[in-house]
């Protein structure tokens, strides 16, 4: 009986170091790299605990006054290229060489939703974050509506859930709710209690990661890299049929914007823009590929969607700047990615709109 | 509910909590338990549970009374039928639409809305054993149905066995108001719960992915892949089997119950007699029992034993899933079995006696290793042409290609087999083990082991949770 309780006191005393300690036994990178890692993510939206708290430490170990932060969809995650060809990357780099002492942080994700955004930035605050400094990145099917789907969260509904009650409401009807009545409660009662768990517990808060750095060490064993590469549109003869799919052509419809706040985008852009005020914001539309999309792009109608969305972002207190027609078709990788070249002439083109912000 | 879920594992520790705090009220809170557990799976089939085991308590009460065969046949006819009617229909309509060219209109429909009551092949044994015991005045009657009920569907092993006799279980069930909360029970339920998670997260899961991926596409398997996904099915299979038992002996213990294990190293065998007495051996021992001897057994002659033995493993084979290669897995085992016996009494007749020479053992371990294998086939591919294709590969030479890979690929597979024999050699030691574990490791080494073992079993624990093979059956 000694012996057992000697054995339950080591056991607690182990479990307490390893909740507090066992992200120090992780690399950085392994968490975040330019921007989070979105297998890991997409897989357990929880899993961005581990990022928000990674980037909160690199803030307090580097003494940072001054750092950005990206929130966006693919483009501002920068797809399909590698996270060293990420705008993340490029801002680094470009500080360094400029001498200038911030750093900028990526928590843009693919199918990121505005209702994302908002969640993110709450999330941010959570960690005591600095939003003093953010770019966001939109995107035309952003405004198009919905049918419900995409929903307006489409990652990060639980944690809205949690932060938001209010707004959670509001994008609740975009969900598909086919459970029956007995289900709901019991359901979100587990659901809680697990993402309490992944949110709280660090062996589960770190277990993906743990899992990524094993199989990164069996890979280099291995002597496995994964080198991407990324090819421009015009090397994808299938993308012009691929995009004449009604999936795709969806996202292109120029029926007109609906910009008050009976579209779920313009009612968490509200949110996101009343909660960014007084601080730097820069807003930008990400480009269409005109070559690619030329029927879409050219009709009247599509553009003047555009337009309507130029006049919203005119009485807002922000800086917005719809990239359409600005970005040369050569750095395209499909209708709307970049290639690492394009990321870098769009990172380069960020970089002037944001050089009066205070961040030295 | 899946053993290695959180539903689970809330419903454990209440039911564990509640059973230590409410002495006379332990039956009731089993019973309740019982019921919660299975209502998870569907509130029709709890219903259609409890009525059938009613049914089968009250007739085994009446064995003994005026028409007390009526009621023996009664129950086993509505066990067997219930279990007859749930697992085979959709077999047998297919079949005789095949062979007697009739068709039955309504027969998708049907089958769209027969679902397979989950652990409906190991209640149905568990019954039919009860009321044949009765029978056979090996044991009285129950006298209370909630002690019946906490005996037949006990949510530890209720799905998936170990498949209980009421001689063993229902005097441990009459006890236990009397159980004390033992801290050494506490330990061996907790050893075995930790040993069947780390055998279905860590081993079970992880080998069925592989095993899944050769499986798929078995017309592109060289001879040394054909063998190479035939041994990842037969430890999968045998770690996604042991693991749910193990958890189910560590929830007995929990509860102060000792259960059978079902398992013990089958694949040391050296023969089809002793590769029952390790596999599955509550499903052995049932076949034996209510099957082979009823049927004749070693009483009618060598030629006849041969035969009942190949009956009795093809309805075992039968039992495990309704598809002709289940029943060709049992029919292949039957003859294994029956082959040794001749075999046996070849060398008994010539004088020979090999019992004591280990290189003999092994090289009989290693052979019986494969039939067992090639067996496997049958029980995993999704059709009796594929399985045959596979064979046909694993044994033609033609087949062979070979790659360096290889070596890797069976050295991962030598290394399944060195962690089976380090299991029979721990589970043969497991007393000596434990003490020497107790006395001579120190307390924070031991600690330190605890928590790795958490950390790893958290660390291979996937977002989807996998259901254990022998839900299905």
């Amino acid at each position: 009986m000694k012996s057992t309780k000697k054995v339950l006191i080591y056991f607690f005393i182990y479990a307490v170091l390893l909740q507090f300690g066992l992200k120090y036994l992780i690399p950085g990178d392994i968490i975040y790299s330019y921007r989070l890692k979105y297998d890991l993510v997409k897989d357990r939206p929880t899993n961005i605990e581990a990022v928000l708290e990674n980037i909160k430490d690199t803030i307090k170990r580097e003494k940072l006054d001054n750092y950005v932060i990206i929130l966006g969809d693919s483009v501002g995650y920068s797809n399909p290229g590698p996270s060293d060809a990420s705008l993340a990357y490029y801002f680094d780099k470009r500080a360094v060489e400029e001498d200038k002492k911030f750093r900028t942080f990526n928590l843009s994700m693919p199918a990121m939703q505005t209702g994302d955004i908002y969640t993110v930035l709450l999330k941010l605050k959570e960690y005591e974050i600095s939003t003093d400094h953010v770019i966001i990145n939109l995107i035309y099917s952003g405004f198009v509506e919905r049918d419900p789907t995409p929903p307006i969260v489409y990652w990060l509904q639980d944690q809205l859930k949690e932060l938001d009650k209010e707004a959670f409401m509001v994008a609740r009807p975009y969900y598909n709710y086919d459970k029956k009545w007995y289900d709901i409660d019991f359901k979100n009662l587990k659901n809680e209690v697990v993402e309490f768990g992944y949110e709280n517990i660090s062996i589960f808060k770190y277990k993906d990661y743990v899992q990524l750095y094993l199989k990164n060490i069996y890979a280099k064993l291995r002597s496995k890299d994964v080198v991407t590469t990324v090819q421009p549109w015009t090397e994808k003869s299938f993308l012009v049929d691929l995009l004449q799919e009604p999936m795709y052509q969806k996202q292109f419809s120029d029926k007109p914007f609906v910009m008050d706040d009976s579209n779920p985008n313009i009612y968490f852009l509200d949110k996101i823009i009343e909660k960014q005020k007084g601080k730097d914001t820069l807003i930008f539309m990400a480009g269409i590929n005109e070559e690619l999309l030329k029927n879409n792009v050219e009709s009247q109608d599509f553009q003047e969607n555009l337009k309507r969305v130029n006049r919203y972002f005119e009485k807002k207190e922000v800086n917005y700047i719809d990239y359409n027609g600005k970005i040369d078709t050569t750095w395209f990788s499909d209708h709307v990615h970049l290639t690492p070249n394009g990321y870098k002439h769009l990172a380069d083109s960020l970089w002037k709109r944001i050089s009066n912000w205070n961040l030295d | 509910m899946l053993f290695h879920s959180i539903e689970f594992f809330t419903l454990l520790i209440i039911t564990v909590i509640l059973f230590y705090s409410f002495k006379s009220k332990r039956k009731y809170i089993l019973a309740i338990a019982n019921i919660l557990f299975y209502a998870a799976s569907g509130f029709n089939y709890l219903i259609l549970f409890l009525i059938v085991a009613f049914i089968s308590y009250y007739a085994a009460k009446r064995i003994d009374k005026r028409y007390g065969n009526i009621y023996f046949y009664i129950a086993i006819i509505i066990n067997v039928t219930n279990l007859v009617f749930f697992k085979y229909t959709g077999f047998i309509l297919k079949n005789m639409s095949r062979f007697f060219a009739i068709s039955f209109p309504w027969e998708n429909e049907l089958m769209a809305k027969l679902i397979l009551p989950v652990g409906i092949s190991f209640y149905t044994f568990q019954l039919i054993a009860y009321i044949v015991d009765v029978k056979r005045k090996e044991i009285e009657p129950c006298d209370n149905f909630i002690k019946f009920w906490v005996f037949i569907g006990f949510f530890g092993q209720l799905i998936a066995g170990p498949i209980m006799r009421g001689k063993e279980f229902l005097p441990q069930i009459t006890n236990v108001g009397s159980s004390k909360l033992r801290l050494q029970n506490f330990k061996y339920g907790i050893t075995y719960i930790l040993m069947g998670l780390a055998k279905k997260i860590i081993f079970a899961d992880f080998l069925a992915e592989k095993a899944d991926y050769y499986f798929g596409q078995i017309n592109n398997l060289t001879f040394l892949d054909g063998w190479f996904a035939a041994y990842l099915f037969a430890f999968q299979i045998y770690f996604d089997f042991s693991a749910y038992s193990e958890i189910a002996l560590g929830i007995g213990y929990l509860f102060g119950f000792k259960l059978r294990l079902n398992f013990k190293s089958p694949y040391i065998s050296g023969s089809s007699t002793e590769f029952w007495r390790r596999w599955h051996i509550t499903l052995s021992s049932w076949i034996k029992d209510y099957i082979y001897i009823p049927l004749g057994g070693s009483r009618k002659g060598f030629i006849p034993q041969l035969l009942f033995l190949t009956l009795a493993m093809m309805i075992s084979g039968l039992w495990h899933g309704a598809a002709w290669t289940f029943i060709i897995w049992g029919a292949y085992h039957g003859l294994l079995a029956a082959g040794h016996k001749v075999y046996v009494r070849f060398l008994r007749k010539k004088n020979i006696n090999l019992k004591n020479n280990i290189i003999y053992k092994l090289i009989t371990i290693f052979v019986y290793f494969q039939l067992t294998t090639i067996g496997w086939v049958f029980f995993r591919a999704d059709s009796f042409t594929n399985a045959i294709e596979l064979i046909k590969r694993m044994l033609n030479p033609s087949y062979i290609h070979y790659s360096p890979v290889y070596i890797f690929y069976f050295a991962f597979i030598a290394g399944l087999y060195l962690i089976h024999v380090i299991e029979y050699y721990v589970r043969e030691n497991g007393v000596k083990i434990g003490q020497i574990w107790e006395a001579r490791v120190p307390a924070f080494i031991r600690a330190g082991a605890y928590i790795a073992i958490l950390f790893i079993l958290v660390l291979f624990t996937k977002t989807q949770q996998s259901s254990f093979i022998y839900f299905q059956f």
